[in-house]
Formats: C-alpha cells, structure tokens, sequence
C-alpha cells in the first residue's frame, strides 16, 4: 500500500516568528526538504498544503486551503479535492524528530478498515492528527466549520498505535522548543530524572507543590512543554521565568538527572 | 540583608538593625496590606515564597544598592502566609548620613523587589473569591 502524502506547511507561525517549513536543521537541510525526502522514501505522490501558493522551493504540487477550512483540516479538505483514490498520509511540517522507521511502523499497522490509523501521543495519550493515515472514509466525514483537528480525528475512532520511537512526534512552535528538537536531534533521546516544585498559582493547577518525574526534555522550555501536556497549567512560557538548583536560568538551560526545576509565575511581593 | 518570615514584622526591630551613631538619616519604607485593589474589596492576603531564591535575590538587591549609594546599611524583611487588612507585609529600612541617599536606595529596593524576588500574592475579595496578583 502506498499512500498519497500531503505535508502541511501551516500557517503564520506566529509563536515561532518565522515560517517553520523554511527552518534549518542541524547539518543545514531545510526542514521542509527533510520531511519531503522522508515522504518521497515511501514511494507514493506527495503534495504541500500551503495557505498561499507557495511552494517553498521544493517543487511539490501546492493544495490551497478550500473555503470554509481552516488549519490541519483545510489540509484534509484539499486533499479530499483532488479526487484522488487510496489514503493519504498527512505529516505537519514541524515534525523536526519524525523518521522513517517511526512511518514505516504506522504504514505496517494500518487497519484500512478503520477511518484512520494513528500514534498516540506520548504525554497525554490522544491522537495525534498530524503524522497519520486518513481512509477515504475519513476524509469524507469532513464538514466545513469544524476546527479541532484533533477533535476531529477522535470522532473517527481511529486506530491509535504506541510511538515505537516515544519522541517522534515531537514539534516545535517556539524558538525554546525549537532548541529542544534540535537538542534530540543532535544528542539523542534520553530520559531523566526531575524534580519539579510548583508554587502559587502552578501550585494551585497542578494540586502539589512538588513532584519528581521522568522527562525526555534537554531544555527547561521542553520541560514545561511536556508539563503542560500533562497537566494543563494556565500560564505560557512567556510569562515565566525558570530556575534551576536555586538559580534563575534561560528556557535554553539544559535539564540533566537529578536537576530541580521551578517555574516561576509573574512576581508580585510587596 | 534579606529574609522572608512567617512571623509578623517587628519594624522597630528591624530598624535597630541599621542605626549607627553616624547614620544621621534612616528611611524605613512599610508595605501594608490594604483594603481595595482595582476597585475590588480584598478581606485578606496571602503571601507565599521560594524562600531560597528569594533570600539570594534579595540578597542581591540589598548588595547592588549598597554598592550604588553611599548608605550605611540597608535591611530588608517579607512577611508569607495569611496577612490581614493593615498588617505589615514588608519592611525596608536603609541608613545614611545624610537623607539623600537613604531615600533613594529605599526606593530602589522596594522597586527591585516588587520586580524580581519570587513572592506571590493572592487576594481574596469581599466576594470570597479569589486571585494571584499578575497572573491574568
């Protein structure tokens, strides 16, 4: 079976500031050039998902947003538009850790019999709609206005697989993040040992005021990352600062065994 | 020198800390709990640290404005927990020969502080609800 492939370059990235597509890597492959030879590894015709006609330089056919779509599930919708026959293989283009072996085991265990085939995201173990397999069927299910693409990909029932690589899927939609992916890329994938102390309003989200816990994470902005996965805290990165063993440190600084971390909410002594 | 206490604030203590014989000028600055913020009645505070951190940042604070004005000493204590309208939740006292330069480095330090060392605030309002401070 080989699958029809739609890389989606998304839209303004405004978290990141700049278009994550054009992103260099480590070893300076453009980020979009990585995931498209991925693509074209696995044999079957592969398409750009672009707001505006662009293609990124890459010569890939463009599918422009259809009316009435936004975001991941434009993408679906565009695909769904060219009439072509067979699944389609949809991967977000800031997958920076995705690989082929990570493809190669969702293409092997795909059920066509069911809407969708997909991984199970490592955190919080919901369907992750951006590297996966979507039926015929899937694709007509789509109606305009819906918005959550991984909403949507729930009301399928799909198949959900365990990541065989935990931090495949794995993206980026900040420049901390960012460092953190290219951290794995360039240093690997290992876990560590954390402890994490919440205080005032974190500590109220989270219900502790301290937990120790295994992370992936090379960087404190990974770190939070995978916090907010599990748990839903209310603030964004960047209305925190970080310290590490005592001491104020940047989103950058590296998590290693045995660290304490706190994230720090906005300040208000006095 | 900086400290966080679970203990009500004893300014004149605090003040003993910084006089000397040739210190003609000491400014002591007092932060109160008050009973309104943005127009919201507050029934009480509550102060919470990470009293590691904001002992060293403190510290800091304290070390920059005796190197930046020419003060005698400078201390600075934050009252955590439950404090109830009118009690004191800060004290900075600074001492100097003469006043100038005690007003100005007791200014600083306050300002610092409210800026950097990781306290919180919650407010509970008339209401019972309730809110940390900068964190909406």
């Amino acid at each position: 079976m080989t699958p029809n492939i739609l890389i989606v370059a998304g839209g303004r990235s405004a978290r990141m500031g700049r278009d994550k597509a054009t992103i260099e890597r480590p070893g300076g492959t453009r980020q979009i050039d990585h995931l498209a030879a991925l693509a074209h590894s696995l044999g079957g015709p592969v398409f750009l998902s672009a707001q505006v006609q662009d293609d990124r330089g890459t010569g890939l056919t463009v599918l422009p947003d259809p009316e009435g779509y936004a975001g991941p599930l434009a993408a679906l919708a565009a695909a769904r538009a060219t009439g072509l026959a067979g699944p389609w293989l949809v991967l977000g283009c800031d997958l920076f850790l995705l690989d082929a072996a990570t493809l190669a085991h969702l293409l092997a265990h795909r059920d066509p019999a069911r809407a969708a085939t997909a991984f199970r995201n490592r955190i919080d173990g919901r369907a992750e709609p951006l590297c996966t397999l979507y039926e015929p069927a899937a694709l007509q299910a789509l109606t305009p206005g819906q918005r959550c693409a991984r909403s949507f990909l729930e009301s399928l029932d799909p198949l959900a697989l365990d990541l065989p690589f935990p931090a495949a899927l794995d993206n980026a939609n900040t420049p901390g993040e960012l460092e953190e992916v290219f951290q794995k890329i360039t240093r690997g994938v290992t876990a560590k040992a954390v402890r994490i102390l919440y205080f005032a309003i974190l500590r109220e989200a989270r219900g502790l005021s301290g937990e120790t816990l295994e992370t992936l994470a090379w960087t404190a902005a990974g770190l939070y990352e995978e916090l907010c996965f599990r748990h839903r805290l209310p603030l964004e990165q960047d209305q925190l600062r970080i310290a590490r063993n005592g001491e104020f440190e940047s989103w950058e600084v590296e998590v290693r065994d045995g660290d304490e971390f706190i994230f720090i909410p906005p300040v208000a002594g006095g | 020198m900086f400290s966080i206490v679970t203990t009500p604030i004893d300014s004149a203590a605090i003040i003993s800390q910084v006089e000397d014989a040739t210190a003609g000028a000491v400014v002591v600055f007092e932060g109160r709990v008050r009973n309104h913020h943005e127009g919201r009645q507050v029934r009480h505070l509550e102060y919470e640290a990470y009293q590691a951190l904001a002992e060293s940042e403190g510290g800091k604070i304290i070390a920059e404005a005796l190197a930046a004005f020419p003060i005698h000493a400078a201390v600075c204590t934050h009252r955590t927990g439950l404090l109830e309208i009118g009690d004191i939740a800060v004290v900075v006292a600074v001492s100097s020969a003469h006043r100038g330069p005690a007003f100005d480095a007791c200014r600083i330090i306050i300002d610092e502080l409210k800026a950097r060392v990781p306290i919180w605030k919650k407010e509970t309002y008339a209401d019972g609800s309730g809110s940390w401070v900068h964190c909406t």
